[in-house]
């Protein structure tokens, strides 16, 4: 590496942990945290199964742009990955259960990526109503973003590392968020005498917070295979994954026990990858869709091997 | 320099992405749950009765006091605590109006222990349009004065069963949302 690629590891190492000390520790509650204790068990889960679904697929997107890894020797890359995933329609939308007694005893209302949230009049004492809130995320992807280090490779495996850690946004509506992953990938393709295309393996587990009452944590075991054509990178792949979101909360719902502790799996479970990057040197760019339940797609820039 | 630029443009990008996707103005639906308990002392007394003074804004989250657009109630609920071999007759108010009233046959403490609802309806009770009336006035005026306040009260006979035992109360709760917007 020369002086001036030297520094730029450096400067993308050094900005990495600012993050890291940008990112104050939770104080007082965020306008998402007491808007999510306004919600039961029953409730909580309709309105925030979006986020499950698409932070369970963000999460796991952007983890390689290559199946190539050497077989030896050391190599250090740094990429700074964008994550995207679709918000369709009917995930703007879900089926409150209105209080117990209520007639009806169910409507539509907003989810956190919808609009106005509905009232419910009940249909014999029309003094009565009931309303869901608001939906609080106004977009059609939700993004994500992190930093991640490749480190290889030692009998054709690398690790990856991946970590972000931002302050609470919005002036103070969003909590602090915390997104970090880690997995290995492991070189098929050397086993192949004369294989037409780069193949490696890999697993990922990968950790979410979202103030103190969101965690999700996810899983996934892949499989990828890239062609170099000059300097194109064509790469795709195909995975299984899983992701749970936790909610842990105390709810000012009179009508509920105090304590709400609910699990959402997150919707996609297999994911196909197709993408092209293009290698300047020790610089890359590009570009990926993935598809499953949930369409999502990422994209970045890369430095090093 | 153009690639460091990038770089520090991106890592921007990540620091402020979540902010800028925020709605403008949405509203949250609050929980103001009203809840006035009113102990029966233990004796030979059979009469009762006794008031509490909530100020709504304690209600609920401080920050959302002062952008309430909309108030309303979906239930109104009379239950017992502890047990008594007898029957009850008990009137409850809102600012002195009438709200809610046993029918003309004395209840058995034993029935209210299951909460008597006015949405899921009740043949113990009978809610008064005079209270519901003085509640709505009252929440209506929450959203333009957060030093807003109600006094419940409640007073009733006990017959059967005496002395009184300890440990019963009379708990009065009104189930309702504020909307408050989030700017």
């Amino acid at each position: 590496m020369n002086t001036s690629r030297e520094r730029l590891l450096l400067l993308l190492c050094v900005l990495m942990g600012g993050f890291l000390l940008l990112a104050p520790q939770a104080s007082a509650q965020t306008e998402l945290e007491k808007a999510i204790q306004q919600y039961n068990a029953n409730s909580i889960g309709g309105y925030l199964q979006p986020i499950a679904d698409l932070v369970g697929a963000n999460m796991h997107a952007g983890y390689y742009h290559s199946a190539y890894i050497p077989q030896s020797g050391f190599s250090i890359g740094i990429d700074i990955v964008a994550m995207g995933s679709l918000v369709k329609d009917e995930q703007k939308t879900y089926t409150a259960s209105a209080p117990a007694g209520f007639t009806p005893g169910s409507f539509q209302t907003a989810t956190i990526f919808g609009g106005k949230g509905t009232a419910v009049t009940h249909q014999t004492n029309t003094s009565l109503q009931y309303k869901g809130s608001d939906g609080i995320f106004n977009v059609s992807m939700f993004p994500m973003a992190a930093p991640q280090l490749r480190i290889g490779s030692l009998y054709g495996t690398e690790l990856v590392v991946r970590f972000l850690a931002t302050p609470s946004l919005g002036e103070n509506k969003l909590p602090v968020l915390t997104f970090w992953g880690a997995g290995a990938r492991h070189s098929i393709s050397q086993y192949i005498p004369y294989c037409p295309v780069d193949i490696a393996a890999s697993f990922f587990y990968s950790k979410f917070s979202f103030g103190d009452l969101i965690t999700a944590n996810g899983v996934a075991f892949g499989v990828q295979a890239s062609k170099s054509i000059k300097i194109l990178m064509l790469y795709g792949g195909l995975s299984y994954e899983k992701s749970t979101m936790d909610l842990s909360f105390k709810t000012t719902d009179p009508t509920s026990t105090p304590l709400v502790d609910v699990a959402l799996n997150g919707a996609n479970k297999f994911r196909g990858t197709i993408g092209v990057g293009v290698n300047f040197g020790l610089f890359k760019v590009f570009a990926d869709a993935n598809f499953g339940t949930v369409t999502n797609y990422s994209g970045g820039i890369g430095f090093g091997r | 320099m153009k690639t460091k630029a990038l770089l520090l443009l991106l890592l921007g990008i990540l620091a402020t992405t979540g902010s800028t996707c925020i709605q403008d103005g949405f509203l949250v639906s609050v929980n103001v749950p009203i809840k006035a308990t009113f102990p029966i002392n233990a004796g030979p007394n059979l009469v009762f009765s006794g008031s509490q003074t909530i100020k709504l804004s304690d209600l609920i989250d401080a920050s959302y006091v002062d952008n309430l657009k909309n108030v309303r109630y979906f239930d109104v609920r009379i239950s017992t605590t502890g047990t008594y071999n007898g029957t009850v007759f008990v009137t409850g108010s809102i600012d002195g109006s009438e709200l809610i009233k046993t029918k003309n046959t004395p209840t058995p403490w034993s029935d209210l222990a299951t909460p008597q609802s006015l949405l899921t309806g009740t043949t113990k009770f009978d809610f008064q349009a005079a209270g519901l009336a003085q509640l709505m006035a009252k929440l209506d005026q929450f959203k333009s004065n957060p030093n807003t306040t109600v006094t419940l009260a409640a007073n009733g006979t006990l017959s059967g069963e005496t002395p009184v035992p300890t440990g019963l109360a009379l708990v009065v709760e009104i189930y309702a949302q504020a909307d408050s917007e989030v700017k």
